[in-house]
């Protein structure tokens, strides 16, 4: 078995070490920081992203993948640096404001950043400018938009009429997910996107992405 | 009459299956070994760090009404306000799980060990959410035969942000509590800190007066439900306080 679907194997048994290892090893073996991230890291999470889609595996599973996943990187992040690897695309992630919870938004960003995306994770309670101007900055082609309570989705709305009043509706696309959510809320509010869970926000985000 | 209450964290570990399911593991479904034995460590955590406190500050409905109108941001018509005037005692309350263990999940979600977290945060968000249900339960054993209750009588905890109250009633709910109940703090969103708390308002009435249909105009929006469940026998499940923890009543 070659160095890299021993990686993809570990990263989806969630072996931390064991990945910190092998990658170091490809590494020093000559084999380029770009191909262990895809080849490895990526083709393992993707793997992972897959079977908990299909409900074989869950939450607490992908979780342990990811943190594997993450060991890897902090191996190879000083190379990928250097070599300006480019990413899937770049997302703005936060819970909306007066709202705290962020586990499923965490969920999504980890299954993005697995997925190859660069997430920008501005956390919980996040006003509507905040989501926009993290965006512009950084040049983001996606806002992500959580919520938990049905008191506070309603703040989405907020997010999706300030893209517009900017004019940046053709560059930065919003995509929302949250328990209580519905596709229709979605649609009412004029977000670009909804995401039932968080393996369903990976598919969503690539397809806005594509029409960023 | 008001009750402050501290319970031994043993008492308010929840139900593992319960902390799975809020993990995202489907019920029926054995979790896989390294799921369970990141169900335990989650435990070991919880069981050193926990401090689970709680107060119940009784309150006429008619007041707890007007404080729970005091937002101005609730929806025309809320849940609270179809059930407060069946009420037949009020209560507001306040819990938390303690500032240790919400510093101990934060840790280890920024970095230190994000699936502990992850299964520790789920442990708490159920712990936390049983503690409304045990302080309605203390402060039901206190009001039956004492006032207008009968042993038909249920207590159920109804909370900001949910059913149309909008979660800056939290607000005036601290006011109308004493200074910084049990060690929580509302920052300028009118959240909670710690993180695991809970507030809101214990109705204790006839149980068809918790019974309603979800056919509020925000129900539409409201993909969970999750009101149905509440409406529920209570079940026996452990949750029911031991009497473990220190209670002590101010009449």
């Amino acid at each position: 078995m070659d160095l890299l679907t021993r990686i993809a194997n570990e990263v989806r048994a969630g072996e931390p070490d064991a990945v910190r290892a092998l990658a170091a090893e490809a590494l020093a073996a000559g084999v380029a920081p770009a191909e262990v991230l895809r080849g490895g890291l990526i083709a393992g999470m993707t793997v992972v992203g897959d079977a908990f889609r299909l409900r074989e595996i869950f939450l607490p599973d992908v979780l342990l993948a990811a943190r594997a996943m993450q060991s890897g990187l902090e191996v190879l992040r000083p190379q990928l640096a250097a070599g300006g690897v480019p990413t899937a695309g770049r997302v703005v992630l936060g819970t909306v404001r007066g709202d705290l919870h962020d586990i499923g938004k965490n969920l999504v960003g980890i299954l993005l950043g697995g997925a190859g995306f660069d997430v920008i994770d501005l956390g919980v309670d996040v006003p509507p400018e905040r989501f926009v101007d993290s965006a512009v900055e950084h040049g983001a082609a996606v806002i992500g938009i959580s919520a938990l309570l049905t008191t506070t989705m309603v703040g989405m709305r907020e997010v999706v009429a300030l893209v517009r009043e900017r004019g940046l509706a053709d560059r930065i696309k919003v995509i929302v997910g949250g328990a209580p959510l519905t596709e229709a809320f979605a649609r009412e509010i004029g977000a670009d996107g909804y995401a039932y869970d968080a393996a369903s926000a990976v598919g969503r985000v690539k397809q806005l992405v594509g029409a960023a | 009459m008001r009750g402050t209450v501290r319970f031994a964290a043993r008492e308010v570990v929840p139900d593992p299956g319960v902390v799975l399911l809020r993990a995202g593991i489907p019920a029926g479904i054995e979790p896989s070994a390294r799921t369970r034995r990141l169900l335990d460590a989650a435990e070991r955590h919880f069981l050193a760090l926990a401090e689970p406190r709680g107060i119940v500050a009784e309150l006429p409905p008619a007041a707890c009404a007007e404080a729970v109108r005091a937002s101005g941001r609730d929806e025309p018509e809320t849940v609270l306000g179809r059930v407060l005037p069946l009420a037949e005692a009020t209560a507001l309350f306040a819990a938390t799980l303690g500032e240790p263990l919400c510093a101990q999940i934060r840790s280890l979600t920024a970095g230190e060990d994000l699936p502990l977290g992850f299964m520790l945060d789920a442990l708490a968000s159920e712990a936390a959410d049983g503690l409304g249900w045990r302080l309605g339960a203390l402060w039901r054993e206190r009001l039956v035969g004492a006032g207008p209750t009968s042993a038909a009588t249920r207590v159920l905890p109804y909370s900001p942000g949910y059913c149309g109250w909008h979660v800056r009633g939290q607000e005036a709910l601290f006011r109308a509590l004493p200074p910084d109940p049990v060690g929580i703090v509302l920052n300028a969103s009118c959240l909670m800190s710690p993180l695991k708390s809970v507030s809101g308002v214990l109705v204790a009435a006839a149980p068809e007066a918790h019974r309603f249909q979800p056919d509020f105009p925000f129900c539409a929006a409201c993909a969970t439900h999750e009101c149905r469940a509440r409406m529920l026998p209570w079940p026996d499940d452990g949750r029911t306080p031991s009497g473990e923890g220190e209670v002590s009543w101010i009449s």
